[in-house]
């Protein structure tokens, strides 16, 4: 993504960003409400076409990388039906059947992808569940099931994490580190809780309309970053498996 | 019952009652899960502009109010599409216009002697043979787009950002599901009656989904209440003499409402049980 502008209106969402993102890692895009982080993935996956700039995945337009079905989404929680009266099995063939033709109906093929992607994210004995009836974690392992029985080459997550209890939190994100290490998938994750997710991230960005900062995690939590990236002067504390004070105190 | 069958008029309000039951209790299913349950009242309510036109320019009535209410149900759905309005305004501002066009239009004509409460309310004496006939070729359309696109139309109920994202033609499927309803609401009026219609666009799917959590069975459960509503409805309203489409929509409600009724006890009594099982464990 080279020198990116996107306007809305007379609004400019995104103003000059240049972004690398590596193949089998997990790129995390973080900034407050509003910051043109949704912006960014619809631009990136070729649903909004920049003002001016270019974007160019796998060497090829976004629009066909596409149409060729390698970008599997999960969208943020407002924006599906959280009661839904469909079983997993048939939330998850919903990506399957989207890719056939009139009258084509699922072959074996298509089955064993939707079971084997039930199985990577840890859901197949729920196939026969109703989707309604699960827990805001379930629910987004079933989506990610969807877009993994896709078969994408790059999975694009859009606030995965909001609604989520810490532990569901933590076990989805072992999930992410399971599928860019399994799969040999890229990761392109947008979140607000940068607390959470630069203990996952490969690359970070800090999007405030520009990107603020564009590299590994630990580096982007500088205050000055954080300041222009959320406006405000943030303490920031990191605390993962390898946090100095715990180590200290035991 | 049979001395009833006898007469053509009830007989061709039964067929036409068991055909619209098939196409409610389907089209009701995907208004419901996207949020477009006051879509059918708005459209409802601009087939009396339709109507007006019809009588106005000395045209069949069904057929003015067909073209305008889908031509109403196309420009809301894409006005909301493009995002200039939003479902709720456009049919806000749809629905007062066009009753208020059919108001004025009547006024203008003077056209006071034609059977307006027949309209508004559903006249069984009205359906004609060649209703039944466009209502089974309408059927049939209809049964052949859900059945092509079930799929399809489900995951864009589900999610439509990602639908389309995945190569499903939202725009066309929208506008084909607007049409169908659009003309399934102009169908109804001889039975049901502008007014009263929106009632069996909602009522369907909303009891079909008291008793399941998976897309078949919620339409089968839609189906079957519909059918038993729209069919007792009718010999109903024949028995104690009552206009048609009010008699199924007060079935309809009562039946609901009975069916939640029904669901908490059931719902409550399995509760009961399962405490009931606990604290035996526990002892």
């Amino acid at each position: 993504m080279e020198s990116v502008n996107v306007r809305l209106g007379h609004d400019q969402v995104l103003e000059d960003i240049t972004l690398q993102v590596e193949q089998r890692q997990i790129f995390l895009i973080v900034g407050p409400n509003g910051g043109g982080k949704t912006t960014l993935l619809k631009t990136i996956m070729g649903v909004l076409a920049p003002n001016t700039g270019t974007v160019a995945v796998f060497d090829q337009s976004p629009q066909t990388v596409r149409r060729r079905g390698f970008f599997g989404y999960l969208p943020q929680k407002g924006q599906y039906a959280q009661d839904f009266p469909a079983l997993v099995r048939d939330v998850v063939a919903m990506t399957r059947f989207a890719q056939k033709k009139w009258l084509e109906v699922l072959t074996g093929k298509d089955k064993r992808l939707i079971e084997q992607a039930l199985l990577d994210v840890d859901m197949a004995e729920f196939s026969r569940h109703p989707f309604a009836t699960l827990s805001g974690g379930q629910k987004q392992r079933v989506l990610i099931a969807r877009a993994l029985a896709k078969e994408p080459r790059i999975l694009i997550l859009d606030e995965p994490s909001t609604g989520l209890d810490t532990v569901a939190q933590d076990s989805f994100y072992q999930l992410l580190l399971k599928l860019r290490d399994e799969q040999n998938l890229t990761i392109i994750m947008v979140s607000h809780d940068i607390g959470a997710v630069s203990t996952i991230g490969d690359q970070i960005a800090c999007l405030k309309r520009k990107i603020h900062f564009h590299g590994p995690p630990q580096a982007c939590m500088t205050p000055e970053n954080l300041r222009k990236t959320f406006g405000r002067n943030i303490h920031f504390l990191m605390h993962d498996q390898n946090c100095q004070t715990c180590k200290r105190r035991k | 019952m049979n001395d009833l069958l006898h007469f053509t008029f009830f007989r061709n309000a039964l067929f036409i009652s068991i055909m619209l039951s098939l196409l409610y209790s389907t089209l009701s299913f995907f208004v419901v899960l996207r949020n477009m349950t006051f879509l059918g009242a708005g459209i409802a309510h601009a087939a009396f502009g339709g109507v007006a036109i019809g009588i106005v320019l000395g045209l069949p009535p069904v057929y003015t109010a067909l073209v305008f209410c889908v031509a109403t149900a196309l420009i809301i759905g894409r006005l909301a599409q493009k995002r200039v309005l939003s479902y709720d305004m456009g049919i806000g501002i749809f629905f007062a216009f066009s009753m208020a066009l059919g108001a004025f239009l009547i006024f203008v004509k003077k056209a006071y002697t034609f059977d307006l409460s027949g309209y508004l309310f559903g006249n069984i004496l009205a359906v004609k043979g060649e209703d039944l006939i466009v209502t089974a070729v309408m059927l049939v359309l209809c049964a052949g787009f859900i059945g092509l696109f079930l799929h399809r139309l489900l995951f864009m109920a589900f999610d439509e950002t990602n639908a389309a994202l995945s190569g499903v033609p939202v725009g066309v499927l929208n506008g084909l599901l607007m049409f169908f309803l659009a003309a399934v609401i102009v169908l109804s009026i001889k039975i049901v009656g502008i007014v009263l219609v929106s009632a069996l666009i909602v009522l369907p799917a909303s009891f079909g989904r008291l008793w399941s959590h998976d897309f078949r069975r919620v339409l089968a459960a839609g189906l079957v209440y519909t059918l038993c509503v729209m069919v007792g409805g009718l010999f109903l309203s024949y028995v104690i003499n009552t206009p048609s489409g009010a008699t199924i929509v007060i079935l309809g409600t009562i039946v609901y409402f009975a069916g939640m009724g029904l669901r908490a006890g059931v719902g409550k009594g399995a509760r009961s049980q399962a405490a009931g099982a606990t604290r035996f464990n526990d002892i």
